[in-house]
C-alpha cells in the first residue's frame, strides 16, 4: 500500500537524509508534553520508509502493555516498531544498556527513530547522549516556558548534535491524537501482546 | 518576500488588534475632522529696494523676515488692528520668507477669521515698511530729537534772560541807553527846578488861604455890618436913637442944662443907647445869624486850601522822583554792569540757537538721505483669504491622519506579536532553541 506524503514530510525527510549518514539513530524529543513528538516521529518514519530506507520506530513512551499494543497497531505498515521502556529501575536504563541498544539498532536499520519522552525526563537525556542526533519538536502557539531554557542548556552542555526543530501545529497534534483514538480501538489481545515484552515487532 | 509574508501573517493573525485600533483611531479622526477649526490664510508681498552704498546701517534681505516677525513690528500690528492676542501668538501664526536670489518677501498669516487673515499680513507689511524707514533713519532721528531738546532749552534760556533785561529796564529806564548818567543828572536838575516852582506856588496859595479865612478881621467886620444891617428892628432902634441924640445935641447947643425936658431927653437917649447895644450883642452872638460875605469867604477858603493841598502833593511827588533818581544814580554802576552781562548772555544764547538750528537742518538732510538709500515697498496686498486649512487641508489632514492610524494599528499588531510569549514564528523558535526550523507540520 502506497502512502501519499505531504510536502512537509518530504521536506523533513530530505533534511534528515542530508544531515545524517546511514545507519543513523536519532531522538525526537521536546521540552514539554504534547509538542508533537509522536506526530513527527511517525511522519518522519513513514516518509523515510517510503523512500526505501529500513526504518525502525523506537517507542519509549508506552509504558503500559495496552499503550504499547496501541502504538504497535498505529505504526506505519512499512516501519518496524520497537518498544524500549525506560522506567526508573529498569536495567535498560543504564548508559551502557542504552548504548548497546542503539548499536543494535544501527546494525539492523538504516534509520532508527526514537519517539522519546520530554527531554527533562531521565530517559530522553540518557538516550540523547547515545544517538547520532536529536530532532526537537515544538507546538506552535504554546507559551515559552522554563523547560525550554533548561532543555537548551542541557543539550548545549551534553554536546548533543541538534538536527533541527520541527514546528507542529496544534491542530495537527490534535487530529493525530483523534485519528489514533478513533481508528485504533484497543483490541482484546493488546494486553497479552504487550505483556510479551516484544523487542522487535513487524520486522 | 519571506519578510513580506511574515508581515502579512502577523497582521492577519492579529486582526482583532488591528481592527480595534483602527476603529478607535478612525473615531478619533472623525472627531478631529469635526472639531478642527476652519482656518484661513492670506499673504502679502513686499519688495526690498536697496540702494545701499555701504552707508546704510540697517538690514539686508536675509534679515528682513526676522524684522517682519519681530516683537516691535508685531506690537505695532496689534495696536493698529486692536487684535486680542499676544505677540507670541501672532508670531507663531505669521510666516515671512524671502526666496533665493529674490528681493520679494512673502508674508503669510493664518487665522480662524477670514477678515483678520487678510488684515494682519497687510498690517505687517505696512508696519514693516514704516519700521524699516524708522531704523534706516534712526541715527538722524536721534540727532534731530537731541537738537530739538537743546534748541528748546536754548530758546527758554534766551527768553529768561530777555525777561530779566526787560524787568531791569522797567526799573531803570536809563539802563538801556549808553549815556545813562548824563540823562539821570539832567532829569534830576529838571525835577529840582520844578520842585522849587512848586514850593513857591505852595507858599503863595497858603497865604491866600489866610486872607480868605472867614475869621479874618476884614471878613468879620463885613459880616457884623451885614448882620446888624439885616435886622429891621435894630435899624429902627438905631434910627430912633440917632433922632433923639440929634435933638439932645441941638437942645444942649441952644439951651442950658436947665432946659425943661433936657434931662428926660438925656435919660431917653441913654436908655435907647443901652437898648441898641443890647440888641447888637444879641444879634452878633446869635448862632443863626447869616452873613453872605462870611459864607463866601468859607467857600473861597476851602478852595484855596484844596489848591494848597495839591501844591503839597506835587511837591511831595517831585521829592519822590528826585529821591528815586538819586537812588538810581547811586546804584547805576552795579546795575549797568549786570545789565551788560545779561545782554552778553542773551547774545550768546541767540548765537547758540542759530548754530543749533543750522545743525538741525543738517540732521534733517541726513535723514532724508538715509531714507533715499533703501526702502521696503508693499507691492501686493492681501485681498482674499483662502478657505483651505493651512498646509494640507482638512481632507488631506484627515486622510493622512487615517493613514497614520492604519500604521499605528499595524504597529499595535506587531507590538502585540512582540510581547506575546507564545511561540508562533520560526524565528522565535530558532532564537529559543538555537537551531533551524527544518519543517513545519500542518493539518495534513
Amino acid at each position: 500500500m502506497e502512502t501519499i506524503l505531504s510536502p512537509e514530510q518530504h521536506l523533513l525527510r530530505s533534511s534528515i537524509e542530508s544531515a545524517l549518514d546511514t545507519p543513523a539513530v536519532l531522538l525526537v524529543t521536546s521540552a514539554r508534553a504534547r509538542d508533537g513528538k509522536s506526530v513527527t516521529s511517525y511522519d518522519l518514519a513513514e516518509s523515510l520508509a517510503e523512500a526505501g530506507h529500513r526504518v525502525v520506530l523506537v517507542d519509549v513512551q508506552s509504558e503500559s502493555p495496552a499503550a504499547w499494543a496501541l502504538a504497535r497497531r498505529a505504526a506505519p505498515h512499512n516501519v518496524s516498531l520497537v518498544r524500549m521502556p525506560m522506567a526508573a529501575g529498569d536495567p535498560r536504563s543504564s548508559r551502557a544498556a542504552v548504548a548497546n541498544f542503539v548499536r543494535d539498532l544501527r546494525h539492523s536499520f538504516d534509520f532508527a527513530i526514537v519517539d522519546g519522552t520530554t527531554f527533562l525526563g531521565s530517559a530522553a537525556g540518557l538516550i540523547a547522549g547515545a544517538v547520532d542526533g536529536v530532532l526537537l519538536t515544538v507546538r506552535i502557539g504554546r507559551r515559552q516556558t522554563e523547560e525550554d531554557a533548561v532543555m537548551v542548556r542541557s543539550l548545549a552542555q551534553s554536546n548533543t548534535r541538534i538536527l533541527g526543530v520541527v514546528a507542529v501545529e496544534a491542530e495537527r497534534i490534535a487530529s493525530y491524537e483523534r485519528a489514533r483514538a478513533e481508528r485504533f480501538e484497543p483490541a482484546a489481545d493488546d494486553a497479552a501482546a504487550g505483556a510479551a515484552y516484544v523487542q522487535v515487532a513487524g520486522a | 518576500m519571506k519578510r513580506i509574508s511574515l508581515v502579512l501573517d502577523t497582521i492577519l493573525r492579529r486582526w482583532p488588534v488591528v481592527a480595534v485600533t483602527l476603529g478607535l483611531g478612525l473615531i478619533a479622526v472623525y472627531f478631529l475632522f469635526e472639531h478642527v477649526p476652519r482656518e484661513f490664510q492670506a499673504s502679502s508681498h513686499v519688495l526690498i529696494m536697496s540702494e545701499s552704498d555701504g552707508r546704510d546701517p540697517t538690514v539686508t534681505s536675509l534679515d528682513l523676515p526676522a524684522v517682519a516677525t519681530s516683537t516691535v513690528v508685531l506690537s505695532h500690528v496689534i495696536d493698529r488692528l486692536k487684535v486680542n492676542m499676544s505677540v507670541i501668538q501672532l508670531q507663531k501664526a505669521i510666516k515671512a520668507r524671502v526666496g533665493a536670489r529674490s528681493s520679494i518677501m512673502e508674508i503669510s498669516y493664518r487665522d480662524s477669521s477670514a477678515d483678520r487673515a487678510v488684515a494682519v499680513p497687510n498690517a505687517v507689511a505696512d508696519e514693516l515698511s514704516n519700521y524699516y524707514d524708522e531704523i534706516s533713519t534712526q541715527r538722524a532721528d536721534a540727532d534731530v530729537r537731541r537738537l530739538d531738546v537743546t534748541l528748546d532749552q536754548t530758546r527758554r534760556r534766551f527768553f529768561q534772560i530777555n525777561n530779566r533785561l526787560a524787568a531791569m529796564t522797567a526799573q531803570n529806564t536809563a539802563l538801556g541807553s549808553e549815556h545813562a548818567f548824563e540823562a539821570l543828572s539832567t532829569r534830576l536838575d529838571d525835577l529840582e527846578a520844578q520842585r522849587g516852582i512848586a514850593n513857591a506856588t505852595l507858599q503863595g496859595d497858603a497865604a491866600g488861604v489866610g486872607a480868605l479865612s472867614p475869621s479874618s478881621p476884614a471878613v468879620a467886620k463885613i459880616a457884623r455890618h451885614e448882620i446888624l444891617a439885616g435886622d429891621e428892628y435894630f435899624r429902627t432902634l438905631v434910627t430912633g436913637t440917632s433922632k433923639d441924640k440929634a435933638e439932645l445935641a441941638f437942645d444942649r447947643a441952644q439951651y442950658t442944662d436947665r432946659l425943661p425936658g433936657l434931662r428926660e431927653l438925656q435919660d431917653k437917649v441913654a436908655a435907647e443907647n443901652a437898648l441898641v447895644a443890647s440888641q447888637r450883642e444879641r444879634l452878633l452872638h446869635d448862632p443863626d445869624a447869616f452873613s453872605a460875605a462870611q459864607a463866601q469867604a468859607g467857600l473861597d477858603s476851602r478852595k484855596a486850601q484844596a489848591i494848597v493841598d495839591g501844591d503839597k502833593s506835587r511837591v511831595s511827588a517831585l521829592d519822590s522822583l528826585i529821591s528815586g533818581i538819586n537812588a538810581q544814580l547811586g546804584t547805576l554802576p552795579a546795575a549797568s554792569a549786570r545789565y551788560a552781562w545779561l545782554r552778553l548772555q542773551r547774545d550768546a544764547a541767540q548765537a547758540d540757537y542759530l548754530t543749533l538750528s543750522a545743525r538741525r537742518t543738517s540732521a534733517e538732510a541726513s535723514r532724508a538721505e538715509a531714507l533715499s538709500l533703501g526702502s521696503v515697498v508693499v507691492i501686493d496686498r492681501a485681498v482674499r483669504a483662502t478657505t483651505a486649512v493651512v498646509g494640507m487641508g482638512r481632507s488631506s489632514l484627515v486622510a493622512v491622519t487615517a493613514f497614520f492610524v492604519l500604521l499605528i494599528s499595524f504597529g499595535m499588531a506587531f507590538a502585540a506579536e512582540y510581547f506575546d510569549p507564545r511561540l508562533r514564528r520560526a524565528d522565535q523558535i530558532e532564537n529559543l532553541y538555537g537551531a533551524e526550523v527544518i519543517a513545519t507540520l500542518g493539518k495534513h
